[in-house]
């Protein structure tokens, strides 16, 4: 029934299945590249060795000096060269002003005041029936080089004609004639004031007891008379210019007991034979307040000014710090239309103050002395002083004038009767006390340049004096003592 | 000795005059009338100085020589006086 079938095989392409290609390659790389290097390290070896250090070849050559020195040729040599040497060391002694910046060396025992030159005019001393031989007034000239001595009385009661006169003596000249003055002016009244230009050295401003202000123009030998006098006797005179002030005209103020502030000018380059009144200010108890203690509408005399001075060598500020006849110490303004002057008024003295002037250290302090024998140190913001100095001695001493040192901001010098004392201000405390000589110094000037004092006395004796070195170099000590005066300022504002 | 002992001191003798070195050509001092640290260090500096400065001064001009040198400060002033073999060295303080 059943029997075997086998049907056919199918066969059909596949779609996917293809036959693999298959091909051999060979590939080789070049040749490697190889080096051979053999490397040995060294063995190290120790050595030492040591120089001498200086100090033992200079020893060790000191010892063995006179061997290894040819003495001949070192002495040859040192000969060659010692002239050169010598000449130069010379040299740079008669030449040290010439660096200004070499450190001073301040030799601190040298507290010495030597008197360098005694000046009298013969011609002033030979005057017969002459009272006006007293030496009332002295100026510096800018430079330190001049001195101008004015001869009056300081006893003077009533009206005075009696003819004075004002010298000039020129301190650098090296024929100086301490009995001769170099240039002298006859005036005909006793002087009370004199100023030189601070910068302008030919110009000296004289006041007069009689009132009268002339300026005297030494190299013209010409004097120009001021357009009208004050009424009293002029006590005070300074050289200023103002801020904006075209240079055409040279300005002075003169102060008087007539209590008036009279502000000239002077044109330079014009010959005048007057100088003009620029501004009159009168100082009247009327308008000071009740504690200066003045009663009434009386004027209120002036017996010596000062203004403080910045960036010019001559004050610019337009304020002037004024001492007057009955103690009082007055800032004013010289600027400005008003007739009134007055801007501050500090605490009195009591008793006419006899000068004042400002720190050249510090811009608000100056200083000032009366006849109640004290002296003061103000600050110009306030009323009552920072310091008072009671100069000791007995009360016939006059304190005539205290005035700043030039180079050292703490110290100041008074004269006391025959002395003259040098205090600093700090604290305040004596430095030192000099006497002088006999008749009582009536007028002390600084020099504004050099180490010297120029005092005169009342028998018309000019004593020029030569600072020490201690009193005057102040290169080290400069800083601390600015310091110390600031820090007196700021100690009694707080109180 | 007393022919270069005196020269010495009559160098010293003028104004102002703080101390006077003689050195050597190789920088050594040989007198000396200061202390031995001071005069080393002064000796050891102002040598090398002066071998500049006459270095300098041949440089511009190989027919020049130095002859003097003068180092002025705020305190003193130094001079040196060069030669072939020695040096002299002086302190002086001209404010005085």
């Amino acid at each position: 029934m059943f029997h075997d079938y086998e049907s056919k095989t199918f066969e059909f392409c596949s779609f996917w299945k293809t036959e693999k290609r298959l091909r051999d390659s060979n590939s080789q790389t070049s040749a490697i590249l190889t080096y051979d290097v053999e490397n040995q390290t060294t063995r190290p070896r120790d050595a030492k060795c040591q120089t001498e250090t200086f100090s033992q070849l200079m020893k060790s050559n000191f010892t063995q000096q006179d061997e290894n020195i040819d003495q001949e040729k070192l002495a040859k040599f040192l000969s060659n060269v010692e002239e050169v040497v010598s000449k130069q060391l010379k040299i740079n002694i008669s030449c040290n002003h010439l660096y200004p910046g070499s450190v001073k060396h301040r030799n601190a025992n040298d507290k010495s005041i030597v008197c360098e030159h005694v000046l009298d005019e013969e011609g002033v001393r030979q005057e017969k029936d002459n009272i006006n031989k007293e030496v009332t007034c002295i100026s510096w000239s800018g430079s330190g080089a001049s001195i101008a001595v004015g001869f009056g009385t300081n006893e003077n009661i009533s009206w005075s004609e009696n003819k004075s006169f004002v010298c000039s003596w020129n301190l650098d000249r090296p024929k100086l004639n301490p009995h001769k003055c170099d240039h002298k002016l006859e005036v005909e009244s006793s002087v009370q004031a004199v100023a030189f230009h601070p910068t302008l050295a030919q110009y000296i401003a004289v006041g007069l007891f009689s009132g009268v202000v002339l300026v005297w123009n030494i190299v013209k030998d010409d004097v120009i008379y001021g357009e009208s006098p004050h009424e009293d006797p002029v006590t005070s005179l300074l050289w200023f210019e103002h801020q904006n002030s075209n240079h055409r005209y040279l300005r002075l103020v003169s102060g008087s007991t007539d209590g008036k502030l009279i502000s000239w000018r002077i044109r330079k380059d014009k010959d005048s034979n007057l100088m003009k009144i620029d501004q009159t200010k009168k100082i009247n108890s009327k308008n000071l307040p009740r504690r200066a203690g003045v009663k009434g509408q009386t004027a209120i005399g002036i017996t010596c000014l000062d203004s403080p001075i910045h960036d010019s060598p001559l004050p610019s500020s337009g304020t002037a710090v004024v001492g007057c006849e009955n103690g009082s110490v007055i800032k004013c303004s010289l600027e400005g239309m008003e007739s009134n002057p007055v801007t501050f008024v500090y605490d009195n003295h009591v008793g006419p103050v006899y000068s004042i002037q400002w720190s050249k250290f510090h811009r608000n302090l100056f200083i000032t002395c009366a006849m109640d024998q004290l002296c003061r140190i103000y600050h110009a913001l306030q009323t009552n002083p920072l310091r008072e100095i009671r100069i000791g001695g007995s009360v016939s001493n006059h304190i005539y004038s205290a005035c700043w040192s030039t180079t050292r901001p703490c110290m100041a010098y008074v004269t006391s009767g025959n002395d003259i004392e040098v205090w600093d201000v700090t604290t305040p405390s004596l430095i030192l006390a000099t006497k002088l000589g006999k008749p009582p110094v009536t007028s002390m000037r600084m020099n504004p340049s050099r180490p010297s004092i120029a005092t005169g006395c009342s028998n018309g004796v000019v004593q020029i004096l030569k600072l020490g070195s201690c009193l005057v170099h102040a290169d080290d000590v400069i800083k601390e003592e600015t310091m110390a005066l600031y820090d007196i300022t700021k100690e009694t504002i707080n109180e | 000795m007393s022919e270069v002992e005196e020269t010495i001191k009559r160098i010293q003798s003028h104004k102002g005059v703080l101390g006077i070195i003689v050195v050597n050509s190789e920088g050594i001092p040989i007198r000396t009338s200061l202390d031995n640290s001071t005069t080393v260090q002064y000796a050891g500096l102002i040598h090398q100085l002066t071998m500049k400065a006459r270095s300098t001064v041949r440089d511009i001009d190989p027919q020049n020589d130095l002859t003097f040198l003068r180092l002025r400060s705020k305190k003193h002033e130094i001079m040196v006086a060069p030669d072939k073999e020695y040096l002299l060295i002086v302190i002086q303080n001209p404010s005085e």
